[in-house]
């Protein structure tokens, strides 16, 4: 028996010697088989694109750099045949053509990342080279450290042309700024692609032939018909009038309520400016008292479900999937999901994008939300800062489609997209074996221009043909309804509200903020809930400030003070 | 005399050492992730930063505890903990021992085990499944409301909305949950009990009734002794996944708890210093009261677990 489990760990370690063998040997082949005139040529091909883009540094690193960094995978990456986070098209290209070998010293799943980095910190072990993360609390902690580069010289140095304009707006910086000096570079998302659109089932208006409304009085009348004017059809009082969901508060992605206390000059939750030109905070304007009245209101008349409470954005869409509502605010993207079930699961049944209503006034506002949500950030012992910007201007190349990159239609065809009669085509379901979305394949998701496929998609609403790469992009990969929605958006933009705060929480944040966003949670639910009466908002307004809201105001001034002299 | 003592045990251990060898394995387990860990507490009167570590973060002192008991809701926070906790504890303790009463009563073995096997399962759903489970089925109109107002007219019951409703609701399904594993150890408990007590007392004519209150419960009394203490250690453990998952903040008065808001100040903000001393006080209460329920157990029921 002894022997037994004995020549079994024997045969265990031997399988793992192996295999580890032959992955180093592998790996050396990859060094040595590629043809020594490749490199030249590929040289060569930078050089003249780095001419064109104007930029610094480019052409292969030789002898090649190594950029160490970690995995921060979110679990659902899909990869090629027998590709892996650490050996796939991204990384081989990075090798073979940029001479940059990328090094994963560890991965794991995202959520556990910044613990793990922290864990790294405490135990003075090695940072990594580059870092990706979403985590500005991180961000702001490695700054404290003192062991994160200065990016902002280097970025002015290598950065190309283009991805320099991209990110040309000082306060896109912000969130990763420290006396003046910029620690983080943001990873820019597409713009306005979490404000809401309202969608309605137009087969539901005909019915009972009413209008999209305009502003919230006309919703109101559209959700008294819906609930109780029977809009499909089964003799049942079981609809309810909108879609909404509180359970993460009142200002979300899906089944959203921002737009209602945007129109009346609020937005919870979101340090706005006030009338003088000072930050206040939006939960505590007399606007939100108002939209509070609504929503209390409505909840009473049976337009809202009692049980939105416990319902997120997801359960609170489901109704609309399941044929229960006929309303959903929420961002342009719902058009894939979940609308896109809607006449899946209910024969007939067709919904359309609509702006948010207004108030009486035809005052419109909505949240904002800024497409500077993630960072990378740099060892400050990192030697070769110069070639993360090779590999990141390319980057932003491929993101954005630059006419006569390499990249100028995607980054590796087969991948991201493929050729057919001489046209890239980016429509997974066009293509058999589908497309992958290779984005986290690199060490950092590409950077895009945050406006580029917005304003290409209002473009093509608007009727233009797609020329440039970046319009054949945006007509290919996204549906129509994606551009209407996109055009109906543009109208209104001007009007969204955004956080203006964008430092790291403040001392009295950490210590008062749950507290205070405690109480206004618990407030507000109970006033739209009937549990407290509408004039508790009074009450509570004063506890907020009183309870240390004051104090995070001022602090929240100073900043702003700070980024804005 | 001495001397002999010492040659006693001596020979004692020469003979018993390799069971205390068996010991050793466990005895390593515990001092490396049990006691050594214990040094970190001191973060918890600093100002704890990763990357200044424990010898260089500035002290402190007792302020993160005082950020907890400064909280203007910090009573209402730990009286939520207490009574959800409490309840949680006493009731799924009489749960467990009355279904493992009933169960002993079983004559079908097969049956038997297939209760018991059914009953336990539960355990191992996660919370966050079963929250959404539960939160559909309780909705206004989901299952349980249709069959109140079906069957009995009721009016919808706002089990998750309410403050009461929702502690019964956290109680409840906790005990539904966990009650099944609960009764293995009375079973096993049980399965010690004397067989011959029970000939004598048939003997005697006592009904199974009787037997029930006169030979298994005192039988399975040192066990229950036991369960109840060392769980009174959770007794600020009210349960972070069922409650963070049912939530919402039409219940915060009634139904938040110590953990959740640790984890909303603490842990989303990466506030390690705060989390731990609100942990290192949960554990000195749980301390305190494990203490004195052993005192206790000692002087009116003469028990000793060590």
């Amino acid at each position: 028996m002894k022997l037994k489990k004995q020549s079994i760990s024997i045969a265990i370690a031997t399988t793992l010697l192996l295999s580890l063998l032959t992955a180093c040997s592998s790996s050396g082949n990859d060094g040595t088989s590629s043809p020594t005139n490749e490199p030249t040529a590929s040289a060569t091909a930078q050089a003249s694109a780095s001419e064109e883009t104007g930029s610094g540094t480019n052409g292969k690193f030789d002898p090649p750099v190594t950029i160490n960094t970690v995995g921060c995978v979110v679990g659902t990456e899909l990869f090629k045949g027998d590709e892996t986070q650490e050996n796939n098209v991204a990384t081989k290209w990075a090798k073979e053509s940029l001479g940059i070998d990328v090094k994963y010293m560890w991965m794991t799943k995202e959520d556990q990342c910044s613990s793990k980095i922290r864990l790294a910190l405490s135990s003075n072990e090695a940072l990594p080279d580059v870092l990706f993360t979403y985590d500005q609390q991180l961000v702001a902690d490695l700054t404290q450290s003192g062991k994160l580069m200065d990016l902002g010289e280097a970025f002015d140095k290598y950065a190309s042309d283009e991805f320099k304009s991209s990110l040309s707006d000082a306060t896109l910086w912000y969130k990763g700024m420290k006396d003046g000096k910029r620690y983080a570079l943001p990873v820019l998302e597409s713009r306005h692609q979490n404000e809401p659109l309202f969608w309605f089932r137009e087969d539901w208006l005909k019915k009972l032939e009413l209008q999209a409304p305009k502003t919230i009085e006309d919703l109101e009348a559209v959700m008294d018909a819906f609930v109780n004017r029977d809009p499909d059809g089964n003799n049942e009082k079981d609809t309810v009038g909108i879609s909404l969901g509180f359970a993460n508060g009142f200002n979300q992605n899906m089944a959203d309520t921002s737009w209602l206390f945007g129109a009346y000059g609020a937005m919870p939750g979101f340090y706005i400016k006030g009338a003088d030109g000072k930050l206040v905070y939006g939960s505590t304007q007399p606007g939100a008292k108002q939209a509070l009245a609504k929503l209390r209101d409505w909840m009473q008349k049976g337009y809202v479900g009692k049980d939105a409470f416990s319902q997120g954005g997801g359960e609170a869409a489901a109704l609309v999937t399941n044929g229960k509502s006929g309303i959903l605010p929420g961002p342009y993207w719902q058009i894939v999901w979940p609308i896109q079930d809607v006449a899946k699961i209910n024969p007939g049944a067709e919904m359309r994008a609509h702006s948010v209503p207004s108030a009486a006034d035809g005052t419109i506002g909505f949240r904002g939300i800024g497409v500077d949500n993630s960072f990378v950030v740099v060892n400050k012992d990192f030697k070769h800062v110069d070639a993360l910007f090779a590999y990141l201007n390319k980057l932003y190349e491929g993101m954005n489609f630059i006419p006569g990159s390499e990249f100028a239609n995607g980054f590796f065809e087969g991948y991201d997209y493929v050729m057919q009669d001489g046209k890239p085509v980016y429509d997974g379901s066009k293509v058999e074996g589908g497309l992958l979305d290779i984005r986290r394949n690199f060490i950092v998701p590409p950077p895009a221009n945050a406006d580029a496929l917005f304003n290409n998609m209002v473009k093509l609403h608007s009727g233009v043909e797609p020329t440039t790469p970046a319009e054949i992009y945006a007509s290919g990969a996204y549906p129509k309804e994606t551009w209407e929605a996109a055009a109906l958006l543009d109208q209104v933009k001007d009007r969204a509200i955004y956080n203006q705060f964008k430092g790291v929480p403040t001392p009295t944040m950490l210590t008062k903020g749950d507290y205070l966003s405690k109480l206004e949670s618990e407030t507000f639910s109970k006033i739209v809930f009937g549990e407290l009466p509408i004039d508790a908002f009074d009450k509570f307004v004063e506890d907020w400030q009183a309870g240390g809201g004051e104090q995070i105001l001022q602090e929240v001034n100073a900043w702003y003070a700070s980024v804005n002299p | 005399m001495n001397s002999q003592a010492k040659k006693a045990a001596r020979w004692n251990f020469s003979r018993t050492w390799p069971l205390h060898l068996l010991l050793l394995p466990a005895l390593l387990l515990v001092i490396l992730f049990n006691y050594l860990p214990m040094g970190g507490l001191v973060i918890a009167f600093q100002d704890y930063k990763p990357w200044t570590g424990f010898a260089n973060s500035p002290w402190v002192g007792w302020d993160n505890f005082r950020l907890l008991l400064d909280r203007p809701d910090s009573i209402q926070v730990i009286r939520n903990t207490a009574v959800i906790a409490i309840a949680k504890l006493l009731f799924s303790l009489v749960a467990s021992v009355l279904f493992a009463l009933l169960l002993n009563e079983v004559r079908q073995r097969l049956f038997k085990k297939a209760v018991q096997t059914i009953v336990y399962l539960p355990h191992f759903i996660s919370w966050v499944v079963l929250s959404g489970v539960l939160i559909d089925v309780l909705a206004v109109k989901g299952i349980v409301n249709g069959l109140l107002q079906d069957l009995f007219g009721i009016e919808p019951v706002l089990f998750l909305a309410n403050g009461d409703w929702f502690r019964i609701t956290v109680v409840v399904s906790d005990i539904w949950k966990e009650f099944g594993f609960g009764t293995i150890v009375f079973l096993a408990a049980l399965a010690g009990i004397n067989p011959s007590l029970y000939e004598a007392a048939e003997m005697d004519g006592a009904s199974r009734l009787k037997m029930t209150l006169h030979i298994t419960l005192p039988g399975i009394l040192p066990m229950i002794i036991v369960v109840f203490t060392l769980s009174l250690g959770n007794v600020l453990n009210a349960g972070f996944d069922q409650i963070y998952n049912l939530i919402t903040p039409l219940v915060y008065g009634k139904g938040d708890i110590i953990d959740t808001f640790v984890y909303r100040t603490g842990i989303l903000s990466g506030q390690m210093s705060f989390a731990t001393a609100v942990g290192l006080f949960k554990s000195v209460i749980g301390f305190v009261l494990i203490v004195v329920s052993y005192r206790l157990a000692y002087k009116f029921a003469r028990y000793t677990i060590f």
